[in-house]
């Protein structure tokens, strides 16, 4: 339902136009409602309709007219929603508020009277007549309306059938309603269905995904326990090596003092041949 | 500018090098060990050669250079730089020749495995395979290699490198038709990844693998091998494959090869089948459809 805010206060002179325009497009919104099915709000947007319909008292005559035929309509309409009303409650709320309006429009033909007889002589014949069938108007409804209190009571009706004899154009609304209900739980099936087979897809998917990360994984611990052991020997190597090198540097420093041991014995025999030489001479 | 500058720098390294390798053929200089030396020095300046070429982009004169470099470090014994230079000779060539690459990495293979070193060998296997898996495509060499590296990989327990090898010389079996020894293979593989809590995930379709093999042979067969993996391996038979498996072989049964196409679709909607799976099953249909034509 579209949500037109109507003006609350009554209406003045200057918002007039707009002002039936509003009553015109609250009028296509009962249309609607009643299309689906929903009489509460149908109703309550009829009654707001014919309380827009009042026109302030001042207002020239041919805008009265207009008023006055605007509330005819939605009052007719309203009077027809009797015959589809099942509740006793919004009834007598709507009874209340058709005499409301009725009576407002009673008071609306007088103000109109008083008005044509201010009116020059040539004009006044006009509307006169067009005031006389706006009256005969209004007493039609009225009589309709009494007739529908009391005759077309669905109470009455249900009373005397029992509730099984529903009128045919309720049923009709009750199969529609129904049949919308029904429609918009299968569309959520449909979707919640569709989405629970995309998101078991995905989820195949990530398993497969998981499957070729775990065997990688799988190779990439083969390589790193390969390369510790690798490590490992190497450090062993390694140390067997500088255990070398420090043997060897061992050895060469032996070979170094031994070198110089025998120098110096060498040396030492040397002088000691001369000097023996020396002391023989 | 700068590339070309390169190469002539390089070229001239090699001409310097090759008079330098000629000199020292002579018998005196290789008395006095000094030969030695001019060797080296040869075959570093072969390297820096080399390495200019393939500054220069010059891919098969880098291979060659390195080749020379390494046939120099043979004559020296250096086993290890030997094959380090047919590596990266086969490596240069792989940008330009890939026949050359292959026969240059076979000769530094069989060094390396002189010197015990299995793993990068198998390594170098499988890059050979991939060569002519997808350049040269000769996939019987591909497979002979591919073999090869699990072998190598197994004799040093990298079982999962192993599976991987030897997974893809199953995929190329199965496409050559050499159905018996894919069963074996994918059967071998799917045992040893079953315990491994790792890898236990893929161990079902390695089965559904072996499975498809088994059915293109022969229905009974798959039958029969379906209950065994079910039997090995209990989650095997909650899989969405096995229970394709089970609709295929009714279909397969009833001969009905709309039921089949189906399977295959529904299937499908869910996770996508690869290429070769696609195959495998195309040609089982193509059996079951023989099979009615040959009832007519």
């Amino acid at each position: 339902m579209r949500c037109l805010t109507a003006p609350q206060q009554k209406p003045t002179k200057a918002s007039y136009t707009p002002l039936l325009r509003h009553i015109k497009c609250w009028l296509v919104v009962w249309r609607e409602c009643v299309n689906i099915s929903s009489n509460v709000s149908s109703c309550v947007v009829l009654s707001q309709c014919l309380f827009l319909s009042l026109p302030p008292p001042s207002l020239p005559l041919l805008c009265g007219s207009q008023a006055v035929v605007m509330k005819r309509c939605s009052l007719r309409r309203l009077i027809n929603m009797f015959l589809f009303f099942s509740l006793s409650e919004e009834k007598t709320q709507l009874v209340l508020n058709v005499d409301k309006q009725l009576e407002e429009v009673r008071e609306l033909l007088e103000q109109m009277d008083l008005e044509v007889r201010e009116i020059p002589a040539q004009s006044r014949a006009m509307y006169n007549s067009r005031l006389k069938s706006y009256k005969q108007e209004v007493e039609k409804l009225e009589k309709d309306f009494k007739r529908s209190r009391i005759a077309y009571s669905d109470e009455v009706r249900n009373e005397l059938l029992g509730d099984d004899a529903i009128s045919t154009e309720s049923q009709l609304i009750k199969l529609r309603e129904e049949r919308a209900h029904l429609l918009d739980n299968t569309e959520k099936l449909e979707r919640s269905s569709r989405r629970l087979e995309a998101g078991y897809q995905i989820a195949v998917e990530t398993e497969q995904v998981g499957q070729e990360i775990l065997s990688n994984l799988h190779t990439d611990r083969e390589k790193i326990q390969r390369a510790r052991e690798r490590l490992r020997e190497t450090d062993a190597n390694l140390g067997k090596s500088s255990r070398i090198l420090t043997g060897m540097l061992r050895r060469i420093i032996q070979n170094r003092i031994l070198v110089f041991v025998l120098g110096a014995v060498i040396l030492l025999t040397v002088i000691l041949a001369i000097y023996l030489n020396l002391r023989s001479h | 500018m700068d590339n070309s500058g390169k190469e002539k720098e390089a070229t001239q390294l090699m001409a310097d090098a090759d008079k330098k390798v000629k000199s020292s053929g002579s018998f005196l200089g290789g008395m006095f060990g000094g030969g030695h030396h001019k060797v080296e020095e040869a075959c570093e300046m072969y390297c820096r050669a080399a390495n200019m070429f393939k500054m220069a982009k010059n891919w098969s004169a880098a291979g060659n250079a390195f080749c020379k470099a390494a046939r120099l470090h043979m004559q020296l014994q250096n086993k290890h730089d030997c094959a380090t230079s047919f590596i990266d000779a086969g490596n240069a060539y792989k940008k330009s020749d890939p026949n050359g690459k292959t026969s240059v990495m076979v000769s530094a293979l069989f060094l390396l495995l002189l010197q015990g070193r299995f793993t990068i060998a198998a390594k170098h296997h499988i890059s050979i395979a991939e060569i002519f898996e997808s350049e040269l495509v000769d996939i019987e060499k591909a497979i002979a290699h591919y073999e090869q590296a699990a072998d190598y990989y197994k004799g040093e327990e990298s079982n999962s490198s192993a599976n991987k090898c030897l997974l893809k010389v199953g995929a190329y079996c199965a496409q050559l038709e050499q159905y018996q020894k894919a069963i074996e293979i994918y059967e071998q593989v799917g045992a040893n990844t079953m315990d491994n809590p790792l890898l236990k995930y893929s161990a079902k379709e390695y089965f559904f693998k072996a499975s498809l093999c088994h059915f293109i042979i022969d229905e009974l067969n798959a039958k029969i091998a379906v209950e065994k993996y079910e039997e090995m391996f209990p989650a095997f038979s909650d899989s969405r494959e096995c229970k394709l498996l089970k609709k295929l072989l009714e279909a397969h049964e009833e001969q009905n090869s709309e039921a089949f196409t189906e399977a295959v679709k529904e299937f499908d909607s869910i996770s996508r089948l690869d290429q070769w799976h696609t195959t495998l099953l195309l040609r089982i249909k193509k059996t079951i459809q023989g099979d009615e034509g040959d009832l007519k």
